[in-house]
């Protein structure tokens, strides 16, 4: 899609008095030759464009000639699709040549029109349409948009904010002017005239001009004409002549623009940067060009494709690549620790015969030094207890020890449980001692040895006892 | 009429629709299948690793009078609880075993009067009126670390009071036989008391020891 403001840009303006080359600023750059259409004139034109214009110009090409056919219709909404085949129905019901290649075809909405909406369909012969095209592609250029004048001198009224409705314009050029009549939307004439040169002949013709406009008007169109004149390019004529108009034919004139070619070309910009706006390259052009661009957006997704793929097969061998590296090194590292592994087992095997001994001897230690305070425990009976049996084994807890301890209490003045008694406090006293409870306790009359039977007991009693217990 | 830049779309057809189909199926087929079957062996050699992984718990390399120690062949250390492989070894230790009880005994006040065991093929229930001669010396025990732990029990019949049995305890850990006394006997029988201390004797084996049947009381 070319850029609507691209410095390459230049126009190919045709007119009856000749073909004019302007640049992006409406500049004559060249006067082309005349010539009759074909061969010749496609190269003189071309070696015109290539000498005088900017190099691989984009060229609009823009028709003022008298050639050119613009016609109104007043339509319903038609799609897009259907505006072409429907101006084509109208150019056959109006007999046209259809033999002329470059068509164009817009659509505006007006109120004022039957079915709301005014078709543009403009229409030019084929042989100066692609001699246009050959001179700027035999240039190095290439044509990125053709439109009739009329059309631009519109869509510039809409752009320079002239009220809408019914708007008469005068465009003044060097030695020639032009008048438009747009009926709403419509292009009710267009006169095409030249401009003598001489003091106040210019200003005399255009008042003529002027008038016999508003009066065609009058009788053609039977409408009441426009009030207010448009004026593009009258800043070098006299400010009389603005007097003469509002007194004359009471028309008020606001200039819009110092000069007609800037004023089209805005009108250019406008169009062409309508959706839908008219363009009378040949149709089979602009498929061309859409097909190119498709062509260009198709081969651009596949390159894109192609560098894609290529950049998910880096990645994805990348990321294979990594992995397997992580793979190496995590079994790198499993050779490393077991060779550790191996190193502080051989440390530990080492040490664990000397570990092993020290280990028993700090048991061997400790269960002497428990063994022997039971044991002393266990054999300081108070006066008056009397032991039969001391046995001391491993508990199921092979940390404790248990003991069991059979004997006799003998009372002297007290009763002889109280012997007992101290005894069990004694071994109670142990760290970490538990004594279970005793079983039975057997308290009984105490004879002397050899005395008769009937012989009265001694003032004693004997308690005979098993106790059992464990400690740490 | 052809316009000069118009081309027909077919010949771009025959490179594109391949070009769209086959380039990302050889993208599927060539690289990533491939790719994915070198990530999943990849993967599982990471996972067959960490699984492989132990926790390595710290450990202090020997120093160097350490290994000095560990490594002396002749060490005193090693004729505590030494290797005992075969028959001999077990009656040479026994010996040594009831001669150094004995003789530790008699050093710290106790005398050994008799001596109790069953410890295969030994089966022992002896009177000691006397001193007995020094036994056969041992040389230093090979120490295996994977050697298993064996033990046997015997009772030492001690004479005089009960004093006798702290005497014999305290003598315990300076006799070269490594012995853990696991109890003790005392019985108020007529005329002089029975006491006697049961100990348990350490000693290592190749091979896993067979269980005594109640070690404590043989």
């Amino acid at each position: 899609m070319p850029l609507l403001g691209s410095r390459n840009l230049c126009s190919l303006v045709f007119e009856d008095r000749g073909t004019f080359l302007w640049d992006g600023a409406g500049n004559t750059l060249a006067t082309l030759p005349a010539l009759p259409p074909g061969p010749e004139r496609r190269r003189a034109w071309a070696e015109a464009i290539r000498e005088n214009g900017p190099a691989k110009p984009e060229i609009q090409v823009l028709f003022a000639h008298g050639d050119l056919e613009v016609a109104c219709h007043e339509v319903p909404y038609l799609p897009p699709r259907e505006r072409r085949d429907a101006a084509l129905n109208l150019l056959l019901a109006s007999d046209t040549d259809l033999s002329r290649p470059a068509l164009g075809v817009a659509l505006d909405p007006d109120p004022a029109a039957k079915g709301g909406h005014v078709m543009w369909v403009a229409t030019y012969p084929a042989h100066d349409m692609y001699d246009a095209i050959s001179a700027i592609e035999g240039a190095g250029g290439r044509i990125v948009y053709a439109a009739p004048v009329q059309r631009l001198f519109l869509r510039a009224l809409d752009q320079a904010g002239a009220a809408p409705g019914d708007r008469l314009l005068l465009a003044v050029e060097h030695q020639q002017g032009r008048i438009a009549y747009f009926r709403g939307r419509s292009l009710g004439l267009l006169r095409t005239f030249r401009l003598p040169e001489g003091d106040g002949l210019q200003e005399e013709v255009l008042a003529e001009e002027i008038i016999r406009t508003l009066q065609f008007i009058k009788q053609r169109q039977r409408t009441a004409p426009p009030s207010v004149l448009h004026a593009v390019g009258i800043g070098r004529l006299d400010p009389a002549l603005k007097d003469r108009l509002q007194r004359s034919p009471g028309l008020a004139v606001k200039e819009l623009a110092p000069a007609a070619a800037t004023f089209i070309l805005a009108g250019a910009r406008a169009e062409r940067a309508e959706a839908g706006g008219m363009n009378l390259v040949p149709q089979h052009i602009l498929d061309t060009r859409k097909r190119q661009l498709f062509r260009i957006l198709t081969w651009t997704a596949a390159g894109l494709l192609v560098l894609l793929c290529l950049a998910a097969a880096v990645v994805v061998r990348f990321q294979a690549s990594q992995l397997d590296q992580e793979a190496a090194q995590a079994e790198a590292n499993l050779q490393i620790r077991q060779r550790l592994l191996q190193e502080s087992d051989q440390v530990a095997r080492a040490r664990l015969p000397l570990l092993r001994l020290r280990d028993a001897e700090a048991l061997q230690r400790t269960r002497a030094r428990s063994l022997g305070r039971l044991a002393a425990a266990l054999f300081a009976a108070p006066r008056g207890v009397t032991l039969d049996t001391v046995e001391v084994r491993e508990a199921a807890d092979p940390s404790r020890l248990e003991f069991l301890v059979s004997g006799t209490a003998l009372s002297e003045g007290a009763l002889s449980t109280a012997p007992l008694a101290r005894y069990l406090d004694g071994i109670q006293a142990l760290p970490g001692a538990a004594l279970a409870p005793l079983d039975t306790v057997q308290v009984e009359d105490l004879s002397a040895e050899g005395a008769p039977p009937d012989q009265a007991p001694a003032q004693r009693a004997a308690a005979r006892f098993t106790l059992r217990g464990t400690v740490p | 009429m052809t316009y000069p830049n118009e081309r027909p779309p077919q010949r771009d057809r025959y490179v594109l629709v391949p070009l769209f189909l086959l380039v990302p199926a050889a993208l599927v087929w060539g690289v990533v299948l491939p790719a994915q079957r070198r990530m999943s062996a990849a993967r599982a050699r990471i996972e067959a690793a960490d699984a492989q992984l132990e926790t390595i718990s710290h450990v202090t390399p020997l120093t160097s009078q350490e290994r000095q120690v560990l490594e002396d062949p002749s060490a005193g250390w090693r004729r505590r609880m030494p290797l005992l492989q075969g028959d001999a070894a077990r009656l040479d230790h026994y010996a040594a075993v009831v001669t150094a009880l004995q003789s530790g005994c008699a050093a710290a006040g106790a005398r050994v009067e008799g001596l109790r065991s069953s410890w295969d093929p030994i089966q022992a229930d002896f009177t000691s009126p006397g001193p007995l001669p020094a036994a056969r010396p041992g040389g230093a025990s090979p120490q295996p670390a994977d050697a298993a732990v064996g033990a046997w029990a015997l009772e030492v019949q001690l004479a005089g009071r009960p004093a006798a049995l702290g005497a014999a305890l305290d003598a315990l850990p300076r006799l070269e036989p490594l012995m853990i006394p696991v109890g003790l006997r005392w019985e108020a029988r007529e005329g002089r008391p029975f006491q006697a201390l049961v100990l348990r004797d350490l000693f290592l084996s190749p091979a896993p020891p067979v269980p005594d049947a109640n070690p404590a009381h043989p």
